[in-house]
């Protein structure tokens, strides 16, 4: 993807082993400032571990990351002090409440804005005096966010967000991402397994499986560059090696996603075209193509 | 100094030692200087004094170790890593926790010692000399037991473990201390403990000692800390 648009955060060639053999390699994309990208992929892809390598929670082995123009390693607290982050699970300390997270987290940034965290505690319906282990897992996602939302943050990383709320909280939370980036200088970069959100939100995409970076680019050219082909049992042996991605198998027939420019190595007349969706692509880019023998 | 300061504040919020139900544990002690004065009040016996420190002793051992217990849970854990405090900065402000609970126990030691000296005795004029007796040692071992747990609680994110290394050191002490009253003469190490005697009892040579080993063991303790720390993933 090649821009000239400054960059909220660029990711060069960033690599981790793991001992048990799992690697998150070469992986390279870039944000820029003022959109939202969905990092994609299924479980276990390497969407948190990327996360991870980004807030310096884990050492990378090879690589260069760079958040609002900083090194993420070199400028740590510069970084993280325009960073406002939210998990899947709360970070804070159970027994804390409301008001003491504010209490805390206040001290660790030089900005915090009170009236925007109240703001937002009114807006969330969250009860100040009310201990995070007594929130509903959507309460202490909220409460993360209202914490990320008030100290100036340039980037906003979320990762798993919406796992485990319900189809309100999530398109709360898509509004709540969309408004913050009005201003073209304040991004958002959130993981999700769940590609109803990213339809409505993301501006770019990028998807990791198996720890390689499959796509990296804006959201309408990954669905583009992709189509459904719907075909006959019989046609499987007819077809060259590179006519799919990725095919799942019925007994009558069965579903290959095709890269768009290889669609002419299908016979028009014996196949049904049908746009892929990010569910699609991402399902059936983790299957593989069947041999002919197993046909 | 900001960052630090900033690990600083968030260790404290997170062992919370004046909040509500976290203030309990202090209670102990002064609990059991009144039973220990009770007892051995009309007798000869005084084992209020080592009661008193020694409750007091081990209640404030464990709240430094608290904030590690908080890390290691899984969700919170994640909490160090998108704050913006450098992982020596971290360290750091934890390793100010110290002084602070180094001067929580030292008043409670007071608090309690006075509780036990005025049961057992009607008035308070013993306290000078019992404090001055009392307090510098406890503090120093205190220190000094915290300055060695720190860097094993950082390498191993489980208190048993932690522990166990702990008492293996202590072990390898017990064996050199071993070594040393079996091979060197009698007359020799009383010369020895009667120099130390004498040497501690003079103030300036006590308090020197006592803070130059304490700097001793910040020099080892804290860089090994900051290096374990820094190799960690959270």
């Amino acid at each position: 993807m090649t821009t000239t648009l400054p960059m909220a955060l660029s990711v060069t060639g960033t690599t981790k082993h793991y001992n048990s053999g799992f690697t998150l390699d070469d992986i390279t994309f870039d944000l820029p400032a003022g959109y939202i990208m969905g990092l994609i992929g299924p479980n276990g892809a390497g969407k948190s571990t990327l996360i991870k390598l980004i807030l310096n929670m884990i050492r990378r082995d090879a690589g260069r990351i760079q958040v609002l123009g900083l090194d993420a390693v070199g400028y740590e607290e510069a970084v993280k002090e325009q960073l406002g982050v939210v998990f899947d699970t709360s970070y804070f300390v159970d027994t804390w409440s409301v008001n003491k997270v504010e209490r805390v987290m206040r001290g660790m940034y030089r900005t915090w804005h009170a009236d925007l965290f109240d703001g937002y505690l009114r807006r969330f319906g969250l009860d100040r005096g009310k201990k995070v282990k007594e929130l509903s897992r959507g309460m202490q996602m909220k409460l993360m966010l209202a914490v990320a939302l008030s100290h100036d943050a340039r980037l906003l990383i979320l990762d798993e967000p919406t796992s485990g709320l319900d189809v309100l909280a999530r398109d709360e939370l898509m509004d709540i991402l969309a408004a913050y980036i009005e201003d073209g200088e304040r991004s958002v970069l959130f993981s999700t397994h769940i590609t109803a959100d990213l339809e409505r939100a993301a501006d770019f995409i990028t998807y990791i499986t198996r720890g390689e970076l499959y796509f990296t680019g804006p959201k309408d050219e990954f669905e583009d560059s992709f189509r459904i082909v719907k075909a006959g049992l019989d046609l499987l042996d007819r077809l060259p090696a590179k006519a799919c991605v990725g095919m799942h198998r019925y007994s009558t027939g069965f579903d290959a996603l095709v890269r768009t420019e290889n669609l002419p190595l299908w016979p028009a007349d014996q196949i049904v075209v049908e746009p892929a969706s990010i569910d699609d692509i991402i399902r059936l880019t983790n299957v593989g193509r069947p041999s002919p023998e197993e046909v | 100094m900001r960052a630090v300061l900033s690990s600083f504040r968030l260790d404290m919020a997170r062992i919370g030692v004046l909040s509500g139900g976290n203030l309990v544990p202090l209670l102990i002690p002064i609990l059991f200087a009144v039973i220990f004065s009770l007892a051995s009040k009309g007798s000869s016996a005084d084992f209020g004094t080592g009661g008193v420190v020694g409750s007091t002793f081990g209640v404030c051992s464990i709240l430094p170790m608290t904030a590690f217990t908080y890390e290691w849970q899984e969700g919170h854990r994640r909490m160090n890593g998108m704050i913006p405090v450098g992982r020596a900065h971290q360290v750091v402000g934890r390793y100010l926790t110290l002084p602070v609970f180094a001067a929580l126990m030292s008043a409670e030691i007071a608090v309690a010692l006075g509780l036990n000296v005025l049961i057992s005795y009607g008035d308070l004029s013993r306290m000078p000399a019992m404090l001055s007796a009392a307090l510098p040692g406890c503090v120093w071992g205190y220190l000094a037991l915290q300055l060695v747990m720190f860097p094993m609680l950082y390498r191993w994110t489980n208190v048993r473990k932690a522990t166990m290394a702990f008492c293996g050191l202590f072990l390898v002490v017990f064996a050199v201390l071993m070594a040393v009253l079996t091979l060197v003469p009698e007359p020799t190490l009383d010369m020895m403990a009667q120099w130390c005697v004498d040497a501690l009892a003079t103030p300036a040579v006590g308090v020197g000692l006592g803070l130059g080993s304490l700097a001793l063991v910040v020099a080892i303790s804290l860089p090994v800390a900051i290096r374990t720390y820094r190799g960690k993933e959270l």
